[in-house]
């Protein structure tokens, strides 16, 4: 008799995260001998992060992969992976995952009946503009930009004087091309995804942000595992968080290197400096956030 | 099985159709003892409709809603009146472009079919056309309404699908035009036998107000605006389908209000409160069916038939043609927009990814078949509308509409074998 | 006695529907004004209202609710009656208490389940994005609705059972169709 375990996720099949599910799924099988299987559930189809928040608290689903963005609405110190320019490329952002005070951020989910497991990163976030580069704040000024309008985002967005738009990640395309919208900020696997380079003239490199996903699971799934499953779940977790975070890193590379020559790229190497009143508006709203300091110290900032 | 059994005994029961659904949820936990994914039901159906997209369907049927107390849909006639009154058959040509025009504003076929049968067929008798002709024809040429944009079925299914509701409008244009013009050859050849009194003609001539040629122009073209703004709007992109909406609702007030004068304030409150309940039905559906997607989603019930499906057949050819006749039986039962809710979570997974089939060709095909449900036996919409607007017994309508449905069948089987049809305007 | 307190549970479950659709006609009339004013200020000014759609959304679910509630509460949702219009007439309006009962079931374990998720401490923490604000009261219209539905089918449910020991038929509803 086996148990299902039923792991969900908001992002399309051939998306890094899903594959890491799928991945860990195969492991999981393999490292148990089929006495657990995990079941992927790609795409929103079991709901968004709120709802899948709910299942994994009501005990009807047992995993989930969150934005840190979701997570932060739930443990506030996760706003600290919003931290502007706090790591230089995604490589830099992976090995952040591994300090103290990113796995304290894990724990602090345990009062709500929750076990975080681990990050698994998205592609930094970036800037696509659709008919401008960015070279000083004044270029965003009044300029409709998409953004995820998660607190910390938003108010970086605003400090920044651009226009925070809503717009659907389906829409952005047309959005682009028809004016609607004059910037995205992405990351490149959405980016290409979607093949938005072609409604937009100018992508700008800034590394702005760092896009983890948290790994949740249910606290009573995890207690009722015996000790053995308990042991080889973490190692399959531990083996499949260094693939996918690997498989992300080529992913970042990969991107790029298609989207040199389709699109003009600007690397915007003083990004920080130019964007430093929005930085300002984050530290002055973030910045006691107790995780956020030690997480600056343990990464050498 | 025990839960498709329990979802057909409260269909039976005439349990209103969101409800059914929630029950065969009931059911399904029933059978699988576990309630406690009683506790998520709520929220599912609550997110089921956070949707921006959705805001688009009250928003289209209020606009009918004041299209029609403000005249417009009368002035188009009008004009279509004015432009082919003198062709042989010319009125026949009429309702159908008719038709064509009032389907570029309306996003339902019911709703046209409402309309036009109240204001087409009565006029086609009085020149001598076969009533039940005539009632056949305005039913037939009302699913025009869903398939040129905009379309409710097509912002339900893109909402479903998470596809762009504006392509899904792009896709369905050829389609559209393609059945307009299928129609009008069927009227070309059928030639209907017209048994025309022409002392009666000429009083009805003579009753009727002499107006001029370039006001019925004016007046229309100022109609006519609310579809451009529309089909414009969406097609370059400079508004979301549901702005569009927005747009042609301001328009069609003042163009109703001020430039005709008919629509008058006292109008709303009856307005407004028949868009919350005409949209409610259905977003009430989307919501039951969200719920019941999720269990069965839950239970991997949608992989068990994908599986099955890929016993019958490897080619993505036959599955469509499959899916159709499937969905045209499904149709001749089930109200299509309730049947598209609970299929589509279901087909468009295997569509895609077992069969390659783009979502917005499957979105078409599968919208357009269950238009054609609305006029097939048993439970067909657009017959009963038909039938209760003009008076004639259901018999004859179902009589007289069948070499139209035949027609449309060819038409959609058409399409469904050939994507082009539906991808060529925006090249996906 | 009982006649007179059946039609005043009539007289107060047509009141709700009447005030259900009041609220529903105010919503529609709102959202369609917000957004236009927010494509205006978008076109005009370049500068659309942040918050407009996500209000505009749970201004629809609102409505959608309201309306579906007053929907049942004057017996005109969506069912298919094509096999139950063949049925003698006492056994019609028999299966119709029927329906309505096994409804208010569903309903009353779904207002159930509503008042646990609501009071459920994750769902404190979900926000309306856009607006800044927790998004628990905009929840509150699931209660509300089951709430409102298991009325209205008690309702029916008696005066239906009313109708059918006194052998008085069914009054004619007014049909809608849909989409
Ligand atoms: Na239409
Ligand atoms: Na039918």
């Amino acid at each position: 008799q086996s148990q299902e375990m039923r792991f969900a996720m908001v992002t399309p099949p051939s998306h890094v995260w899903t594959q890491f599910a799928n991945h860990f799924a195969e492991g999981v099988a393999e490292a148990t001998e089929g006495e657990i299987t995990v079941s992927v559930f790609p795409a929103g189809q079991l709901g968004n992060e709120a709802e899948m928040l709910q299942q994994i608290s009501a005990g009807v689903l047992e995993m989930g992969i969150m934005t840190a963005g979701t997570m932060s609405l739930r443990a506030p110190d996760f706003a600290a992976w919003q931290d502007p320019f706090a790591f230089a490329d995604v490589s830099e952002a992976i090995a952040a995952a591994d300090t103290e005070a990113a796995q304290a951020m894990l724990d602090s989910l345990e009062p709500q009946g929750m076990r975080g497991m681990g990050y698994i990163f998205a592609g930094m976030r970036h800037i696509l503009m659709s008919d401008r580069d960015v070279t000083a704040l004044s270029d965003l000024a009044s300029q409709k930009v998409r953004i995820l309008p998660f607190p910390a985002a938003l108010t970086w967005w605003r400090a920044a004087g651009a226009v925070p738009t809503p717009v659907a990640l389906g829409d952005v395309y047309q959005a682009l091309s028809s004016g609607l919208l004059d910037g995205v900020d992405i990351d490149l696997d959405a980016l290409v995804g979607f093949s938005m380079q072609q409604a937009a003239e100018h992508l700008i490199l800034t590394n702005h942000i760092a896009f983890p996903g948290v790994v949740v699971m249910s606290d009573n799934t995890w207690n009722a595992l015996t000790s053995e499953q308990q042991a080889a779940l973490s190692k399959v977790f531990e083996e499949s968080f260094a693939w996918g975070n690997a498989l992300q890193v080529e992913a970042e590379a990969a991107n790029l290197a298609r989207l040199e020559g389709e699109i003009a790229i600007t690397r915007l190497d003083n990004a920080r400096e130019i964007f430093a009143p929005a930085n300002e508006a984050y530290e002055a709203q973030f910045g006691e956030l107790p995780l956020l300091q030690a997480l600056r110290e343990q990464t050498g900032r | 099985m025990k839960t498709g059994l329990s979802f057909a005994i409260l269909i039976a029961m005439a349990m209103p159709v969101a409800f059914v659904l929630i029950g065969a949820t009931f059911a399904f936990m029933l059978f699988e003892s576990n309630f406690r994914v009683l506790s998520v039901l709520p929220g599912v159906m609550f997110s089921g409709l956070e949707v921006f997209d959705l805001l688009a369907i009250p928003l289209f049927i209020l606009l009918g809603e004041i299209m029609n107390a403000g005249s417009i849909t009368r002035k188009l006639i009008d004009a279509a009146r004015l432009l082919l009154g003198r062709v042989p058959n010319g009125l026949a040509y009429v309702c159908l472009t008719a038709n064509l025009m009032l389907a570029s504003i309306v996003g339902s076929a019911t709703a046209q079919i409402a309309i036009m049968t109240k204001t087409m067929v009565g006029e086609m008798e009085r020149d001598g056309y076969p009533k039940g002709f005539s009632a056949a024809l305005t039913a037939a040429a009302g699913i025009l309404g869903p398939i040129i944009p905009p379309s409710m079925p097509f912002i339900l299914y893109g909402v479903i699908a998470q596809v762009s509701v504006a392509d899904m409008f792009l896709a369905g244009i050829l389609p559209g035009i393609l059945l307009f013009v299928g129609l009008a050859l069927l009227i070309t050849i059928r030639q209907p036998r017209r048994d025309i009194d022409i002392e009666a003609l000429q009083a009805a001539a003579a009753a009727r107000p002499e107006v001029s040629a370039l006001r019925v122009l004016l007046e229309a073209s100022a109609a006519l605006s609310i579809p451009a703004v529309i089909v414009l709007g969406i097609t370059f992109g400079i508004v979301t389908p549901t702005e569009s909406a927005v747009l042609a609702v301001a328009i069609a007030v003042v163009v109703g209000g001020l430039v005709f004068g008919d629509l008058k304030w006292r109008d709303f409150p009856e307005m407004l409160s028949r868009t919350a309940q005409g949209s409610a039905l259905v977003l009430i559906l989307i919501a039951a069916a969200k719920v019941f997607g999720w269990v069965l989603t839950y239970y991997h019930v949608p992989q068990a038939i994908a599986g099955a499906l890929q016993m019958m057949t490897t080619d993505p050819t036959l599955f469509m043609l499959l899916v159709f006749a499937f969905c045209l039986l499904v149709g001749a039962f089930i109200d299509g927009i309730a049947a598209m809710i609970i299929l589509v979570p279901i087909l468009l997974p295997v569509a895609t990814g077992v069969y390659g089939v783009s979502p917005i060709h499957f979105g078409v095909v599968v919208c357009m078949t269950f238009a054609i449900g609305l006029l097939t036996p048993p439970v067909g919409l657009g017959l009963y509308i038909s039938a209760a607007i003009s008076g004639l017994p259901m018999t004859k309508i179902v009589r007289d509409i069948t070499p139209f449905v035949a027609l449309t069948i060819v038409v959609v089987g058409l399409i469904a074998v050939f994507p082009a049809l539906t991808l060529a305007l925006f090249g996906a | 006695m009982i006649a007179q307190i059946g039609r005043q549970v009539d007289r107060v479950n047509r009141a709700l529907a009447w005030l259900e659709l009041l609220v529903c006609q105010i919503l529609v009339a709102s959202f369609a004004l917000l957004l236009l004013v927010n494509v205006t200020l978008r076109y005009v000014l370049s500068a659309p209202l942040f918050y407009a759609e996500e209000t505009a959304i749970y201004m629809l679910i609102w409505m959608t609710y309201l309306a579906a509630a007053a929907s049942i509460a004057r017996g005109d949702m969506v069912a298919l009656t094509i096999l139950t219009d063949k049925l003698p007439a006492r056994l019609r309006q028999g299966l119709k208490v029927v329906v309505n009962l096994l409804m208010a079931a569903m309903c009353i374990a779904l207002l159930d389940a509503t008042i646990a998720w609501l009071n459920a401490p994750g769902t404190a923490f979900d926000l309306a994005l856009t607006l800044g604000l927790p998004k628990r009261p905009f929840y509150a219209i699931m209660a509300i609705f089951f709430a409102l539905v298991t009325f209205h089918t008690l309702v029916h449910a008696l005066l239906g059972t009313l109708r059918l020991v006194r052998g008085e038929a069914e009054p004619t509803a007014p049909t809608t169709g849909v989409s």
